[in-house]
Formats: structure tokens, sequence, C-alpha cells
């Protein structure tokens, strides 16, 4: 599925937390690069950086040092607002407790970044819709997220990833809320979105999820320790 | 009771844990409860305390009734009718007459100028109190001839060094030897609407013989239609007042019929309790001040509901706890009310040196507008009225949390971890504790915006003359030894050599002053329109002398001013005003007509020419409509002590003692009185206006306030509680403007709810107030001007307190949308 182009390519990326007098090296000479249309998999035990690595990818952190380029354009020493900017276009985002407002309606919720461009209502509406439909859940646009499961909470979350059409999905623990049924199904919606061409990053601990990218990279104390691709990893498991 | 003592000493636990808390609330409360006390503590002494005499009820102030056109009016008795009345009623067990005089002590170092007040015999027994030494007057001592004097306490001990063996001693007042017997108490005074008087005489002197038909003068024909005696009367125990109303006015109208000249126009006498007398006019303010000061302690009360409703969500799984080990709901909220009273004690604590220092301050801004304030203090009611006001409070801001708190829903509330997420019912209960906060503090600072704009508009009144750089003093010339003919000289010497002391521009003379409080009425004829005597018209005068126009910059509009030559010898002169011009001589020239003062020095009053018209002058207030008003030359007719005015080049004060050698020089025993700028006239005579404008003002300012912070709570709780929620907005790409944006719009949503809410209210409240107590001057209660300036004022809070906890939602981490709850 990859084209080859790179989407995503960090080099030499360091993450230091300092607490107090304390340094907390997080990240250690990153170096990653996805493709687009890839879906690649990070994997690793609690603790070991994959958040941080995935909030870093997310430009919701910045790294120590090293650089890091997205969509051939350098984003590391970018301001807060232009960060915002590239999120809400670039980057889509499912979480594993999902994240929707309370407040807000399905609807209103995949509606949400949308309504931070400057998008006419009647585009708004139709990528909404769109959205809805790709993950199954337009039937349940007028309900509010504490009137769903947490499948359908889920698929609703990544029907506002998607609605952007963002260059990458980045998804942390995707599953970790859901039971096995439902966190199967969503591996199966981030499948076949994979097949339709979306480039995915997953964060997972899981490794029965992980096998469901095309390339894992694995994480221990930091740094990348290992990188399996989809046969590997069948062959591993 | 041991369980009751349990709460109260958890409720102090639970205060002491959260600091923060306890001290915006104790405040919040101290300054609500403080700002009641004090003007409940002014109420008190003003409205609710009776009279300092013995069964101060039976105490009533009367006056003569007249009806002109339909319009009742009262004016003071004189001295035949108050005789008649006294001779004839049986409704009352006495009834004396009092009216105010200056006297000049003499005898001692420097001559001391004293505000006495001289009244009839049986003054002291009608109201009661025992003279401290000595005794009080006798009904004998009314007659030609007594020449006797009690003093105040105050006066005993200035001037008289408290000697005790003051009684049957001799002092000298005008010129003329009186005899001391007796001195009241201290604290003693009256009338109680006037300067505390320092000495009581009789009115002896006001029954000698002046007239030349030998006939006593508090008892000639002529001197019924002279209105200046004031007549308290007390009533005997068995009769109402309606029964003493009723049997005035039928002396009353037997007056009326016995002389119709000077008592047509006066057919009833009307009777009102002395204290309602002397207060009744100031309690329509009284109610507006405690209603506003009552809303800012409802404000305050909402305020701390609000940060007890935040309380009491991070107190959602204590009180489950509580509940699942059997407590019942009503014990819960008993402990909940429990902790609010501690609270309101505590703010009841605080508030009183609040309410001590407001107390002071209202008393020095009051000036001399509202009687009796003075005597304002925290005595045992106020701090009862206190203690109340402290317990419902604690009711009012603690009941609705309590109830709230006190049914959890057990199993989401005792699961680890969610107890501290507000209920959407909890946000909807506090969003509309701020439309309630923000109404009622919209509604307090239009009042006070209409009340300032009437203020501002009744200072930018033209008074008719320029005040700037005008003094004014006064001294007494004794009739004993000064005739009228000796007075009126004496002015016209003394003018001519003030004039010529540096830094004087011009000066003159005038009685009554304008803007000082008194102005004198008396009817006259119009020349080619002769009428009945008691048809007469009756309109304000006053004997001015040369110079006096030009002194005080009233403009002279047509003919002549009056110089010295208009003096008792030449033809008589008057000069009216331009009200007077256009209502007795409408569609006339004016000049060179006649009217006829109903006033002379002795023999039948003689026609006058009008000379001149003048501009108007707001004689009697700056809020008045004009009057018609005409001006006799004093060098034509004496009325007694004068205001000397003069215009300087210089600060006016800096010229007094100047003034007071120029004086001396002519007669050392005459102390000036009364020195004072005509700016400070002007400024006295708004002090009224200016009291409730700046209380009002001082109050809607805490209302603001206490809005101000009560939004704030509630949006920077609404904000705590958002954060991940903002998190995952700005995760998803909600820049920081846009957070800001979305955080003001809620709290600005909450506002201009209470807006519209308090633009409505307002709407009333200033058509109540203006029809209640008559407030408003030159502004309509419905004045765009102020409601938009106090929108304005209400929406910049607003944003102000939003800005605040918006901008630190900008500053969320959009990292919190990776952590999990």
């Amino acid at each position: 599925m990859a084209s080859g182009q790179t989407l995503i390519n960090l080099e030499n990326v360091t993450k230091i937390f300092y607490t107090d007098e304390v340094e907390t090296h997080a990240l250690s000479g990153i170096h990653l690069d996805i493709k687009k249309g890839e879906y690649v998999a990070i994997a690793g035990p609690s603790g070991c950086g994959k958040s941080t690595l995935l909030s870093i990818i997310g430009l919701l952190d910045s790294p120590t040092d090293g650089s890091y380029i997205l969509n051939s354009r350098p984003v590391q020493g970018l301001d807060f607002s232009d960060r915002a900017r590239i999120r809400n276009q670039e980057i889509g985002f499912i979480f594993q407790s999902f994240n929707l407002i309370g407040d807000l309606t399905v609807y209103e919720n995949v509606e949400l970044p949308l309504t931070y461009r400057s998008m006419s209502s009647a585009e708004r509406k139709k990528r909404v819709q769109e959205a809805l439909e790709k993950v199954g859940m337009a039937h349940r646009m007028r309900h509010y997220p504490s009137q769903l499961s947490g499948g359908q909470q889920q698929r609703v979350a990544v029907a506002r990833a998607l609605g952007g059409t963002p260059s990458i999905l980045l998804a942390d623990e995707p599953t970790g809320n859901l039971d096995s049924r439902n966190g199967e199904a969503v591996m199966e919606l981030l499948q076949s979105l994979h097949r339709e061409g979306a480039t995915i990053c997953m964060v997972t601990h899981d490794t029965r999820f992980a096998k469901h990218a095309e390339r894992t990279i694995h994480l221990f104390d930091g740094k990348v320790v290992e990188e399996t691709e989809a046969a590997q990893a069948a062959e591993l498991a | 009771m041991l369980t009751l003592l349990q709460d109260f000493r958890y409720g102090l636990r639970m205060l002491r844990k959260s600091p923060a808390f306890t001290a915006v609330a104790l405040i919040t409360l101290g300054l609500g409860i403080g700002a009641n006390t004090a003007i409940f503590s002014i109420v008190n002494a003003v409205l609710l305390k009776p009279l300092p005499f013995p069964e101060p009820e039976k105490l009533l102030y009367m006056t003569s009734a007249s009806e002109r056109n339909g319009v009742v009016q009262n004016f003071a008795s004189s001295y035949p009718d108050f005789l008649d009345w006294r001779a004839t009623a049986k409704s009352f067990s006495g009834m004396a007459s009092y009216h105010q005089d200056n006297f000049t002590l003499t005898g001692s170092e420097q001559p001391l100028h004293v505000a006495g007040v001289t009244v009839a015999g049986n003054f002291f027994s009608i109201l009661g109190t025992k003279p401290l030494l000595g005794r009080g007057f006798t009904l004998e001592e009314e007659k030609p001839g007594a020449r006797v004097v009690v003093l105040s306490h105050d006066l005993w001990q200035s001037a008289f060094h408290g000697d005790r063996n003051i009684v049957g001693r001799s002092i000298t007042l005008d010129k003329q030897s009186y005899t001391v017997v007796g001195v009241m108490p201290a604290g003693f005074s009256f009338p109680l609407d006037a300067e505390p008087p320092k000495l009581w005489r009789t009115l002896a002197i006001d029954s000698e013989t002046k007239d030349p038909k030998n006939q006593p003068a508090a008892t000639s024909p002529e001197q019924r239609g002279s209105h200046f005696l004031q007549v308290v009367g007390r009533l005997k125990p068995d009769v109402p007042l309606d029964q003493a109303r009723e049997e005035m006015n039928v002396i009353a109208r037997g007056l009326a019929a016995q002389y119709p000249d000077t008592n047509k126009n006066f057919p009833s006498v009307a009777l009102m309790p002395e204290l309602e007398h002397l207060v009744g006019k100031t309690r329509p303010r009284m109610i507006i001040l405690l209603i506003s000061v009552g809303v800012v302690l409802l404000i305050a009360c909402l305020n701390v509901a609000n940060l007890l409703l935040v309380r009491a969500s991070k107190r959602n799984r204590e009180i489950a706890l509580r509940a699942a080990l059997g407590a019942k709901r009503v014990r819960v909220v008993r402990q909940m009310l429990t902790e609010s009273v501690v609270l309101a004690l505590g703010g009841a604590i605080i508030g009183i040196p609040i309410a001590m220092w407001s107390l002071d301050a209202f008393i020095a801004l009051n000036g001399q507008s509202v009687r009796r304030i003075q005597d304002a203090g925290l005595d045992g009611n106020v701090l009862l009225f206190t203690a109340g006001l402290a317990l419902l409070t604690s009711v009012v801001f603690g009941l609705v949390p309590a109830l709230r708190t006190s049914s959890p829903n057990l199993t989401e509330f005792l699961k680890e971890g969610r107890g501290t997420t507000a209920s959407g019912s909890h946000q909807r209960l506090r969003g509309a504790l701020v439309v309630l906060e923000t109404a009622g503090g919209l509604v307090l600072l239009v009042v006070a915006g209409l009340l300032l704009r009437s203020f501002h508009r009744l200072l930018s009144v033209d008074p008719g003359l320029n005040p700037r750089n005008v003094l004014t003093l006064t001294f007494d010339l004794p009739e004993t030894k000064y005739n009228d003919q000796q007075q009126m000289d004496f002015y016209t010497q003394l003018l001519s050599r003030v004039r010529t002391l540096p830094g004087v521009v011009s000066a003159g003379a005038v009685t009554p002053l304008p803007l000082s409080g008194n102005n004198a009425m008396i009817s006259f004829q119009v020349e080619g329109h002769p009428v009945p005597k008691s048809e007469e018209p009756a309109t304000d005068i006053e004997t001015v002398s040369a110079g006096f126009f030009k002194t005080m910059n009233i403009p002279l509009l047509r003919g002549r001013d009056f110089t010295e030559r208009d003096d008792s010898k030449a033809p008589g002169v008057v000069i009216v005003n331009e009200m007077f011009a256009r209502k007795y001589f409408p569609n006339e020239d004016p000049l060179g007509k006649h009217i006829t003062p109903g006033a002379s020095n002795g023999g039948p009053s003689q026609p006058r020419e009008i000379i001149a018209v003048v501009g108007n002058v707001k004689a009697r207030s700056l809020d008045a409509d004009d009057v018609a008003t005409y001006y006799i030359p004093s060098t034509q007719l004496n009325f007694g002590s004068m205001a000397v005015c003069l215009r300087t080049s210089v600060d006016p004060h800096s010229i007094t003692s100047a003034v007071r050698n120029v004086v001396s020089s002519m007669d050392s025993d005459l102390p000036l009185y009364d020195i004072k700028t005509m700016e400070e006239y002007l400024s006295a005579s708004v002090a009224t206006q200016r009291f409730n404008a700046m209380l009002l003002e001082a109050f809607a300012g805490l209302a603001l306030l206490l809005t101000g912070i009560g939004l704030y709570g509630v949006i920077a709780y609404a904000v705590a509680q958002r954060t991940h929620e903002i998190g995952v907005r700005m995760t998803l790409g909600a820049s920081r403007s846009q957070v800001i944006q979305m955080v003001l719009k809620s709290g600005l949503q909450l506002t201009g709810i209470g807006v519209a809410a308090g633009v409505v209210l307002s709407l009333i409240a200033a058509r109540f107030a203006t029809s209640f107590s008559n407030l408003l001057f030159g502004v309509k209660p419905t004045d765009a001007v102020t409601f938009a300036a106090v929108i304005g004022m209400v929406a910049a809070v607003a944003l102000l307190a939003c800005y605040i906890p918006a901008y630190r939602a900008a500053k969320v981490d959009p990292m919190i949308a990776l952590r999990y709850e």
C-alpha cells in the first residue's frame, strides 16, 4: 500500500523531561520514516516512550533535539498556532478513551475539527456524513456519546479523525477501552481504511493488534530496539 | 444538642481545611452584612428610634394649612392664631410656639454669637424634659417685660464653665439683661430640625408693644397674617389623633370666618407626629437605600451559594459515604446548614468593623442632609439585626446547596476517581445564580447611574447667579441698640467701607440669602388689579442693598439697579425678576408699574414703582421651578440681620479677618457667623442628592465587584471542569484564540441573559424609585445613555471576569487529551 513517498521523517529525535533536578530521557536518538499509505504500529511495554513518540509525531509536543519533517516540511520549530493548524489539517487523532465531548451530538463531534477551519457549513455537512457513513454510524448522528456503546463511540472518534481528510491517522491504544469483540471491529475498520489508502500510525502494547500493521517498531527505554515487517511479525507470533 | 455541637465543630474544621474558599466567602459575606448593618443603623437612628422625650408619640407638629387652586400647602402659624388655638383646643394637654433667633452674648472676653429659640412659657412642660438645674419657664413669663432664659448644657459648659450657681445669675443678650432660670441636660435639643440651640427665651419680647395702636405685638391684627411660628402640641392621653385633627379644623374654620382678610385661606390645621415632621421626607430615601443594600447582600449570598455548590461537588463522595453509612437526608442538610451558619456568623463578625467604618464614612458624607443621622451607631438593636441577618443569610445561601448535596447518586459517587465532576444540573444552577447576580447588579447600577446623571444635571443648572469667589457672612444688630433706620445706615456704611478693602471687587447685602435654605413670602397688591386682602397673591421677597445684583452677577435685564439714594426718604421702588414680570404682568412692560407689598417698617404699606427686571435666581434650590420674586432696597425696608456678600479677586476666605476688623471698628460687640462662600451654600443645597448618589454608587460598585467575582468563579470552575475537553479540542486543531472565544462566549451568554433580565427589572425599579421618592431630576427613568453606559460597564466587567479563566484555558496543554482517566 505504501507509495514510497516519505510522509514522516524523524532524525535523531530525543525527548528529555526535566523535573526539579531529575532528567528523564523519554526518547533517545529515534530515527523513523513513515511512508504515505503505510500502516505502522509502535509497540512496547508501558513507560517505553510510545505515547511520547506519538505526541511528537502528532505535534502535541516538541522534541528536545533532532529534526522532524512532516510532508516535506520541517515542523519541529513551529509555534503553537502553526502546530494547531497543521494538527487540524494533516493529522487525525484516535484516542484510547475516545475523547468525544459529552455535550455535543455525534454529528457535532465529527464536525468539531472542521469548525476550526474556514469551511462552509454545506461542505462540513457533506464531509461529516461521508465520514459517518464510512464508519457505519450515520444512523446515530443525532445521538449523544453517552447513548452509544464503547465500540460505537470509538467508531465516531474514527469518523472525527477522518472528517478532515488528514495525511495520517494517529491512533493511541484505540482498543484499550474496548472489549475484544469491539476491539477487533475497530481494528478491522482501521484495516479497511488502510486498504483505501490511509496512512496510519498506531501505538499499542498488544501484539495481537500490532500484527494488523505492515510494520511494527518496538520501543524499549526510549529507543527503537527492533523493527518487524508484517510477515516477520506473523512468524514471531 | 450534642450532635449540633459536633456539626458545629466539624463545620469549623471543614472551613479550616479550605482556607481560600473560607476567606472569599467570609469577605463576601462581611461586605454584604457590613453594608446592611451600616445602613440599618442609620435607618434605626433616623426612622425607628423614638424621640428623646417622654411619650414622644403624643407630640404633634402643627401648621396652618392653606388650599389654593386645589393644592394644599402647610404654612407656619402666626402669634394670634397660635394663641387662639391654645386657648380653645381641648384635645391637648398643652401647645407651645417656637421660632429660631440669633443672639449676641456679651459680658465675657469676646462677644459670642448664639443660636437660640424664642418659645412659649409652657414649652418645656410640653416636651416633658426636666432641666438639669433650676426650672423651665412659666406662662407668666410670656408677659411683656419678662427677661428669662434657659441655657443648653453645651453653652453652660463652654461659656460659663459649668458653674452650678448659674441659676439666678444675669447674662447679657443683645444688650439686654436676662436671668438664667435653668440649664437643660446634655443632649437635650429642640427643635430637632435645626442647628442645636444654645439657649431658649420666652416670647415676652415678641409680646411687647410695638405698634401705634398700643396693642401687644404678638396679638395685633396685623400680626395674624405674619406666619413664622412653629407649634408643637401634646395630645391628651385619651384623645385620638383624628379627634384632635377635627377639633383643630373646627377652630381654624372659626378663625377663617372671624378674620377673613388673613385667615380665609387657612381653613384647616395640619397635625403630624413630631417624628414624622422631622424625618417623614427622608423615609422613602431610606427605604430605597435599604432595598439597594439588600440587593448587595443578595448578590453576596448568591456568590457564596455558588462557592458552596462548587465545594459541594467536591464533597459528593463524602456526602455519599455519610448517606451510605445511614445518615438521613435531614441530618445531612443540617450538617451543611450548620456550616453555613458558621460562615454567616464569621461574615457578621467581619461585617461589624466594616459597618463601623462605613457608618463613619456615610455620616461624614451626609453633611446635614439627613436629620438624626449623627445618632447612628451600633447599639443593641443594630447588633440584634446583624445577628438575625447573619442567620437569615446563612439560610439564603446555604439551603439550596445543602438540598442539592444531600441527595447524591450513591453508586456513582462511591466509584473511585469519579467523584469530582459537577453534574449538569449543578452547572445550570450555578449559571442561573450568576444570571440573578448580574440582573441584581445591573438594577443597582442603573438606579445609581440615573441618580448620578440627575446629580450632574442638577449641578449643571444655572443658579442665576455666579457663586464663584463670593464670601458671605452675617451678624446681628441688636434692636435695643439699633432702630430700623440705624440698622439700615449701619449696613450702608459697612458696605461702603468693605468695598475699599484690597481684594474686594464689589459688595452687597441681602436677606434671606439665596440657597441658604431660608425664604420669605409676603403678599402684595398689583396696581390696577385690586383684590380683597384674602386673595392677594403672595410670593418670595428679598431685601437687598445697592450692589447686591452686581456682586452676585445677577443680570439686570431692563431698568436700573438700586442706589444708596433709594433710601427711606426717596419714593418706594422695587425690582422684580423675569418670572414675576411674566406671571403678574403678562404681555405688559412692568417697568413704571406699581405694586404694594404687605410689609413696611411701621405705618401703612406704600405702592412701589418697578424700576428694573433682573434674571431668575434658583434661590430655594437648584431643582425648584423658578419662583416669582421681588426685591426691595434694604435702605427702605429693614428685615433685620442681612447676609453681607463680597465678590473678591482673591481667595474669599482670605479677606474674612479684614471684614471682621471693619465690623469690629464700627461695633466691637458684633460676632460674625455663617462665614461661608456661595459655593459652599451651593454645595450644601445639593447635599441630599450627593449623599443618595454616592451611597448608591458605592453599593452598585460593590454589587458589580461581587457579580464580577461570581462570574469569574463560575467560568473558572467551568474551565477547570472542561480542561480535558479543551485539551481534546486543541488536539483537534483549535487555536488558542478559538479556545478563548469559546470560553468568553459561555460567560458572555450568561451575562447577556442577566443583562436582559436586569434591563427589564431596572425599568421597573427606576420607575418605582422615581414615583416613590421623586429621586430624579432632568433624567427619565428610561434614560438611554445611563442604560447603555451601565450595560457597557457590566459587559466590560464580565469580559474581564471571563478573560482570566479563558486565558488560562488557552494555556491548557493539548497533551492532556492523551492522558487517560
